[in-house]
């Protein structure tokens, strides 16, 4: 076993942990909850008090929120984009329990932006992007679907991987670097038909925060970024329906009180159905492309102090051709949550955690008969305690988790030829987090994360030469520690509140990541291969530096911010030149460790209120690895490299239930592979690459819109959405390959494959 | 230039707009890219096996250059050793563009052969070893499963048995010629055997079934009376790899191993080879 970080290591963390400030002073406080109009809770609303401005804070998942005002009496000001800015007189008799109910504006499009401006200048963590389903800007939906992932793209410092694909790659990191989380359970592939919708049905979702910059030290295990989706509790009050159809999909859900307002359910499904009218093509008849979700979640809100959650996701893809091909993937979890507040001070949250990742491909043509398959699966325990001292300057998260991962990196049949690897780990995580003010103006927030990552056996582990042949077998048993890896991950993030309308943020954060996923091509497949850190595999670790400023006009309508990062990233891996993902079914000889770093500066400008609001965000960055063995060992751009990332944004309320929405995106070409030079064994002509990723395919832009009219009736409301995606039909590069080409006087031509051209979309709902 | 293909033909317009956003859009086209241009390579493709040498050595051009890639006269010396020091020089004939030696090579199994080349004052070696040949029980044609769902298509199965001893890896180079052209080759290990039988697998067209809009110019194309013939050479791991490395550089956008010290780009590759030819009748067709 080797561990890095012995006592003298841990001795530190407790001193640490010692010196953390939970000093609570007899301050008094100003306590309540907010809510929705249906009844739901508020997560994210920021309360100030509006006499003294620099005195706030937001709601937790609850809804509920705790600020130390020393005056008696006084006023709140409540506010969440999206909803209207409630004022709410507290004194003496009501300052414990404040209710207070929101009203949304105009709610009815999955909306995406970072929170509202007031909420970037006090937010301490810099970085980090809250998305509400509920909050601000519509985005422009595809194929009638209002996106999540996809309407993150639109953010500086985030982009998509191509046309048809879920991923996203964030600060120059790959898309297998991010960690998706929904109610804490890790969702793998968050795509459904090769990424054309996301994981994620809208209608399913109660917030998502995508973590960027500053990862707290709740979360771990993404050398990139963290997004931490919540999912949508049933209202309590009353039952509700919605029905969706559109091109590709349709969806419905429905909610409601179970027993009186204690126990209630949400539940949601969603199915595409173009296969059903692939049924009545002769040519395609025998292809099979469909998939279906589903979002479930129990609410038992047993008392005032106690708070039971369970909820379910489940999601497969089927691709296909009859009695030749088959291909599908699926996403499965579950989670249990208890949370329970043992007084004003101290609450916490309990999860039982449980996720199962797992793939398919199947060719059987030409007397072979092939097959790969592969799995994760997550078992876990989550504690956390949060502590809010009564002065109202120190939150403190203090927490464990602890996960048996068990992995199928490969398992595949080639006619009778059958190999596997499966291998288990246990991971451990214990993590201090405290975000408090020592002076007014001042936010800090530090975090320390212990990482413990241990190999078991059960399978077998190599030595290995520098061919990548296996010079050592060895087989440990089942269950027993092979190796444990231990990182301390120090997180840092300061606010420095300049005057009201500037503020200043920095922040650092180590990460590590010890599931990796190994891709031949830049683009995230389905049936991409997958591997733990293993005695040879080493985790993933990424220190990252932020600053950033945030400025806004005085009415809060306009909004400027910039942000610049600096991130090395080591233990990065990659395929061996000349192997793929089936050379070998001992993953690590076919890999090679390096280095990765990126770095960059994004700019953002936005108007928040009015009519018309939006934003322009500009993003310069690179993005390099070094690995030994690839690229005669040099620093090569990554091939998720684009040096120049612009989003344009607007959207514009017409009244009378008619929005519209509009964004336009550019990015440079993707960095990638090209020949320098051509030769030829035998007959056929071989290609000459002298750098890895030394070309640019052509820059990718698109121009999306979409319009909606939403009819509220007595007893139903009605909405239609109609979008155009590639307004002005340009091509976009989604795969450029070198070809032979018989009528060329050189014999080759270079070939770009576009995906989507123009593609209008519609989409019906109706909710009651 | 531009040629965008519109790949379904759907008669129902429900269909059509149902599967528009999948399918009808996708387009390819011709692009231009600024390739940057290289100082050429040298490239040696040498074999030994049968008692026979040949060696050709090329260079890598430019990706703009004319497609021209004959063996050129480039050596000072190419030279083959067996492992008991037994040089053979080979010497370059103008009419083929090939180094040859001017006697027989005894290459039997287990011998391990180098080959140096000398060219402009650079040395160049590899070595490889000749393996345990293998024997083809037989080559037949039969119509199997294959794209779209449902059709089935003309494939030259080949059964072999590898004979020798234990459970080791084994590694073959094979190819398929139609009226001694070269139609297609593939490399394969005796992992996939089914009770020590290797199958091989070469797809053709018959061409009295053929389209007219279909391409001619392919190389699988046979005709009732040609004559196949299908050759598996055993190689050895390195050999393998090469042509492994080879085969999947282009989607990984790596070269292939080096097989050469020296820095020059190709292959040495030692066999041993067994052959087996059939006369191609579409009423035998299983």
């Amino acid at each position: 076993m080797n561990c890095k970080y012995g006592m003298t290591k841990i001795k530190y963390i407790i001193i640490l942990l010692a010196l953390i400030p939970i000093v609570a002073t007899a301050q008094n406080r100003v306590k309540g909850v907010v809510r929705e109009s249906g009844g739901e809770a508020v997560v994210g609303a920021t309360i100030f008090h509006k006499e003294r401005p620099a005195t706030g804070t937001a709601t937790d998942e609850n809804g509920n929120f705790s600020l130390g005002i020393s005056a008696k009496k006084g006023t709140l000001t409540i506010s969440l984009a999206g909803y209207d800015t409630i004022d709410i007189a507290f004194d003496e008799q009501n300052r414990d329990s404040i209710s207070v109910t929101l009203t949304g504006i105009e709610i009815e499009a999955i909306q995406v932006a970072t929170k509202a401006l007031t909420d970037r200048l006090v937010a301490t963590q810099i970085g980090a992007e809250v998305i509400s389903i509920k909050e601000l800007a519509k985005t422009p939906s595809l194929f009638g679907e209002r996106d999540v992932i996809k309407a993150l793209t639109l953010l500086p410092g985030v982009k998509t991987e191509s046309d048809a694909s879920s991923g996203f790659q964030v600060r120059g990191g790959t898309s297998s670097q991010n960690l998706i989380l929904l109610d804490d359970a890790t969702i793998y592939n968050a795509g459904h038909l090769m990424g054309v919708f996301s994981a994620f049905n809208d209608e399913a979702l109660q917030n998502a925060t995508l973590y960027k910059g500053l990862i707290p030290a709740q979360f771990g295990d993404a050398s990139s970024a963290v997004l931490d989706v919540i999912s949508r509790s049933g209202n309590p009050r009353k039952h509700q329906f919605s029905a969706s159809i559109g091109l590709l999909s349709a969806k419905a859900s429905a909610e409601g009180p179970i027993v009186g307002d204690k126990l209630s359910y949400f539940a949601s499904f969603r199915r595409s159905y173009a296969d059903f009218f692939l049924m009545f093509s002769p040519e395609f008849k025998g292809n099979i492309m469909n998939f279906w979700d589903a979002n479930a979640k129990l609410n038992y809100h047993i008392d005032s102090m106690n708070i039971l959650t369970l909820s379910f996701y489940g999601g497969t893809d089927n691709m296909g051709m009859v009695d030749v091909m088959d291909m599908n993937w699926s996403n499965y979890t579950s989670s249990l949550k208890w949370l329970h507040r043992y007084n004003d001070i101290l609450s916490s949250q309990t999860s039982l955690i449980w996720s199962n990742f797992n793939n398919f491909s199947g060719v059987e043509m030409r007397e072979m008969n092939v097959t790969f398959e592969g799995f994760i699966k997550h078992y876990g325990l989550k504690h956390n305690f949060e502590i809010k001292p009564r002065n109202g300057k120190h939150l403190i998260n203090v927490g464990l988790q602890s996960t048996l991962i068990d992995l199928e990196s490969g398992n595949w049949t080639v006619n009778i030829l059958h190999e596997s690897e499966q291998r288990q780990a246990w991971k451990n995580n214990i993590w201090v987090n405290e975000e408090f003010k020592p002076i007014d103006n001042l936010t800090l927030s530090l975090g320390l994360r212990l990482s413990l990552f241990s190999v078991l056996g059960g399978a077998p582990y190599y030595d290995l030469d520098s061919r990548g042949d296996i010079t050592h077998t060895y087989n440990y048993s089942k269950g027993e520690f092979v190796k444990t890896y231990a990182n301390l991950e120090p997180r840092f993030s300061a606010n420095w509140r300049i005057s009201e309308d500037h503020s200043l943020k920095l922040g650092y954060s180590r990460t590590t990541q010890n599931i990796h996923a190994i891709r031949n091509a830049s683009m995230s497949t389905p049936i991409d291969r997958y591997t733990m850190t293993s005695n040879i595999i080493k985790p993933q670790i990424a220190d990252q530096l932020s600053l950033g400023y945030v400025a806004m006009t005085s009415n809060r309508d306009f909004e400027f911010s910039v942000e610049g990062y600096y991130k090395n990233i080591d233990n990065v891996y990659d395929y061996r030149d000349g192997k793929t993902f089936n050379s070998a079914i001992e993953i690590e000889r076919i890999l090679l460790g390096g280095s990765g770093r990126a770095y960059g500066v994004e700019f953002m400008v936005r108007k928040n209120l009015g009519r018309f609001t939006g934003w322009v965000g500009y993003t310069l960055s690179w993005s390099e690895n070094r690995i030994d063995g690839i690229n005669n060992s040099q620093w090569y751009t990554a091939s998720n490299d684009r040096r120049h990332d612009i989003s344009v944004v607007g959207m514009y309320s017409f009244g009378r239930g008619w929005d519209m929405s509009a964004s336009w995106v550019y990015n440079t070409g993707q960095a990638l592979t090209a020949p320098s030079g051509k030769y030829t064994i035998g007959s056929d002509v071989i290609y000459y690459f002298a750098e890895r990723n030394g070309y640019r395919a052509p820059d990718y832009h698109r121009l999306d819109v979409s319009f909606s009219h939403t009819k509220v009736h007595p007893k139903y409301t009605r909405i239609w959405n109609f979008g155009v995606y590639n307004l002005y039909n340009h091509y976009n590069p989604f795969m450029i390959m070198f070809e032979e080409d018989k009528t060329a006087v050189t014999g080759t031509k270079t070939m770009m494959y576009s995906l989507f051209g123009i593609l209008p979309s519609v989409s019906l709902t109706f909710k009651f | 230039m531009r040629t965008a293909t519109n790949k379904l033909k759907i008669s129902s317009l429900t269909l059509f707009i149902t599967l528009i956003c999948l399918c009808t859009t996708s387009c390819k086209f011709v692009i231009d890219l600024d390739y940057k241009n290289i100082e050429p390579i040298w490239v040696i493709e040498s074999e030994v096996g049968n008692g026979e040498a040949k060696v050709k050595i090329t260079h890598t051009k430019n990706m703009e250059s004319l497609a021209l890639y004959n063996g050129i006269d480039a050596a000072s010396k190419v030279i083959i050793t067996d492992s008991q020091n037994n040089s053979t020089e080979l010497f370059y004939y103008e009419e083929c563009g090939l180094y040859l030696p001017n006697q027989t090579i005894n290459t039997t199994a287990g011998e391990t052969f180098t080959i140096n080349v000398e060219i402009e004052g650079k040395e160049f070696s590899s070595y490889s070893k000749v393996e345990e040949p293998v024997v083809i029980d037989s080559t037949f044609f039969k119509l199997v499963s294959s794209m779209p769902p449902g059709s089935k298509s003309l494939t030259c199965l080949s059964a072999i048995s590898d004979l020798s001893i234990g459970n080791e890896l084994r590694y073959y180079y094979n190819r398929l010629f139609i009226n001694d052209e070269l139609s297609r080759w593939s490399i394969s290990t005796n992992q996939t055997a089914v009770q020590g039988v290797i199958s091989l697998a070469f797809p053709l067209r018959y061409k009295k079934e053929m389209k007219p809009t279909d391409d001619t110019t392919r190389h699988n194309i046979v005709d009732d009376g040609d004559w196949l013939r299908v050759e598996v050479r055993s190689i050895d791991r390195r050999t393998y790899e090469y042509f492994y490395s080879m085969n999947v550089g282009d989607m990984s956008g790596s070269n292939p191993y080096p097989n050469f010290s020296g820095g020059c780009l190709g292959y040495f590759m030692a066999f041993s080879e067994e052959v087996n030819e059939i006369q191609f009748f579409n009423k035998n067709v299983l």
